[in-house]
């Protein structure tokens, strides 16, 4: 154990990262107590403050201290980034297990179906969920969830399939044991440490695609602090008010930095066979 | 080969009717009612009813989504709504700055990444390694549309380089309609007042649609030419007395280049994706520019539409793409794909 640790912290980026994750899940959980202010405070006395030392961040076109909303922004992309792999991750093992599990005819029409989900470009697909689901935050990560569970499904088909043929799963057959009790117990934990890969890398993945569809104004929408929708409505003030758009776009940017380094560590240290697969996607 | 290129072109028809299907199924998701908007919500004299029946929207689903593929394959995909012209014909209208933006886009990639990345690995160390990692982990990380702000915020409000949005400036003709793209046709055309403005435009949309999957390539580049250089036949060149550029041109990058090719194919989706952002940053008045406005317009045909066209596209991208595969890299079988 002590052993792994130091393997793992060998990688000054994989520190680097880790940093990072730690400071910004602390901002994220005490964001109320770190905030000066109230995010939806609007004082428009106080509006389009350049940062100083009572609004570090400046101040938006309606006098929010920026500091406080970047903040309370970090929180919910995090949370964004968690809820859109809770839909999508287990929806993705039940498909992926079902196909590979079954019988080839069901596994066949199941992965046509994952191909046609995986043939639209993601984020394409996701606004036009996400348009036609209706402009919400959760909605858009309702959207984002349709995109990312094939990938899921895809990868434990592939691992149900050849972990089946191991001599434990006949062996446990061979005892009486019923499917349902093969694939979770004797199969599934198999499949844990590439699950976990996949996860690590794809959480700043869905937290900027879910951003994403904020900035174009399918996701969450004013006053929330969401830190896609603030650079939106910053950008009308763009040239005169350049911390508007600044604070929140380094904030997701050294967010979803410090997951990909992370994850990037995670995915050498669990799986050095893996080393360059995930880059390609 | 040719069973290999016939597989993939059956294989690719029954995608995009798949593709049909999930289009289709999502417009009837919608919980919006778009012939209320389009006649008024409140009329009492039939005419939405007679509406509903003209678009054939009182018929069974299936007929609905039969003579949905039916129009399709007419190369009718209905009309907006928002402009009331047909799909197809403002799809037309739309494409040609997508295209300009997406293949400028990937020249930059092409014309940088890949020198970057052989370069970088014909020089490898541990800190170029951790370097060119964090580029390509932070390329990745990089909000779109937050960078395409942050250009314009450093290249026209502060150094008053370039242009903010649009693909010429006002007062600018733009040049005569061959191709579409302003740029190639003001450069067919002569005209160089118009190529250097519509130039300018497109300098900041195109690097900002670029840079993640430039960061991207860069990284794949230098792992695969790290490959190829141990392989036994390069030292084999090397005691031919090759010069070492002989080497890297037709002996590494010959062979480094067969999965960059690849990527490049899958990074077609990440382009297309993006480029709908990037279009709005910058005002530029293509396909995503036009998607994003239906969909805030709750216009679903042509949502659908652009949806369905843009998913073509990729399909076609990464069909060429493996046929280039199969043609570059003769060990591929053609004969079965798992």
């Amino acid at each position: 154990m002590r052993r792994a640790i130091r393997d793992f912290l060998s990688s000054p980026l994989g520190v680097i990262g880790l940093v990072i994750v730690l400071v910004v899940l602390f901002a994220g959980i005490f964001c109320e107590q770190l905030a000066p202010h109230d995010p939806y405070e609007v004082d428009l006395s106080q509006k389009f403050l350049p940062p100083s030392a009572k609004y570090p961040l400046g101040t938006d076109p309606m006098g929010r201290d920026m500091l406080s909303r970047v903040l309370h922004g970090i929180r919910i992309s995090l949370t964004t980034g968690v809820i859109v792999l809770v839909i999508a991750v287990p929806l993705g093992i039940v498909v992926g297990a079902t196909a590979g599990y079954v019988n080839p005819a069901v596994d066949n029409l199941i992965m046509r179906v994952v191909d046609i989900f995986l043939a639209f470009p993601a984020y394409v697909l996701a606004m036009a969920v996400g348009a036609a689901l209706g402009a919400s935050l959760m909605h858009a990560m309702l959207a984002v969830a349709t995109v990312w569970w094939p990938s899921y499904a895809r990868l434990v088909r592939g691992q149900v399939l050849s972990i089946k043929e191991n001599a434990y799963v006949d062996a446990a057959r061979a005892i009486g044991a019923g499917n349902g009790r093969i694939l979770v117990r004797h199969i599934l934990p198999n499949c844990l440490s590439p699950i976990l890969v996949l996860v690590s890398m794809d959480v700043g993945v869905t937290i900027l695609a879910t951003a994403a569809l904020s900035f174009i104004g399918l996701g969450a929408q004013p006053p929330t602090p969401e830190l896609g929708s603030m650079i939106a409505q910053g950008r009308i003030h763009l040239i005169d008010h350049w911390w508007i758009t600044t604070a929140p776009g380094l904030t997701i940017f050294v967010t979803v930095l410090g997951l990909n380094l992370l994850g990037d560590n995670i995915r050498d240290f669990l799986d050095p066979q893996l080393r360059g697969v995930r880059e390609l996607a | 080969m040719r069973r290999f290129i016939v597989q993939r072109l059956l294989w690719s028809v029954f995608v995009i009717f798949g593709l049909s299907l999930m289009t289709f199924v999502l417009s009837h998701m919608v919980p919006a009612d778009p012939v209320g908007a389009l006649v008024g919500y409140l009329t009492t004299d039939g005419t939405y009813e007679r509406e509903i029946h003209r678009l054939g929207l009182d018929k069974p689903l299936h007929e609905q989504y039969l003579i949905y593929v039916r129009n399709m394959l007419h190369l009718d995909l209905g009309v907006s709504i928002r402009t009331r012209r047909p799909v197809m014909d403002d799809l037309k209208m739309y494409f040609p700055p997508t295209a300009e933006l997406t293949i400028t886009a990937v020249l930059l990639v092409i014309l940088i990444a890949i020198p970057l990345g052989t370069l970088s690995a014909l020089r490898r160390d541990t800190f170029v390694d951790h370097v060119s990692r964090f580029i390509a982990l932070s390329g990745v990380s990089m909000p779109v549309f937050w960078l395409g702000v942050l250009l314009q915020l450093i290249f026209y409000a502060n150094l008053y380089l370039l242009p903010i949005d649009g693909r010429i400036s006002i007062g600018i003709d733009p040049p005569q309609h061959i191709t579409g793209l302003y740029t190639v046709d003001s450069l067919l055309t002569g005209n160089t007042l118009a190529f250097r403005d519509s130039l300018k435009h497109l300098i900041l949309p195109a690097i900002t649609l670029a840079f993640p999957s430039m960061t991207i390539i860069t990284r794949m580049t230098r792992s695969s030419v790290l490959d190829i250089i141990r392989q036994p036949y390069i030292v084999t060149a090397r005691a031919k007395g090759l010069t070492e550029r002989a080497i890297v041109v037709h002996h590494v990058l010959k062979n480094a280049l067969i999965p960059v090719v690849t990527l490049l194919g899958l990074q077609a989706g990440r382009l297309l994706g993006g480029a709908f952002l990037v279009e709005v940053i910058f005002s530029w008045p293509g396909m995503g520019f036009y998607a994003i406005k239906s969909m805030l317009g709750m216009d679903y045909s042509s949502v659908m539409g652009v949806t369905l066209f843009v998913a073509t596209i990729f399909l076609l991208v990464n069909l060429v793409v493996d046929f280039l595969y199969a043609f570059f890299d003769p060990r591929i079988t053609y004969e079965s794909r798992s």
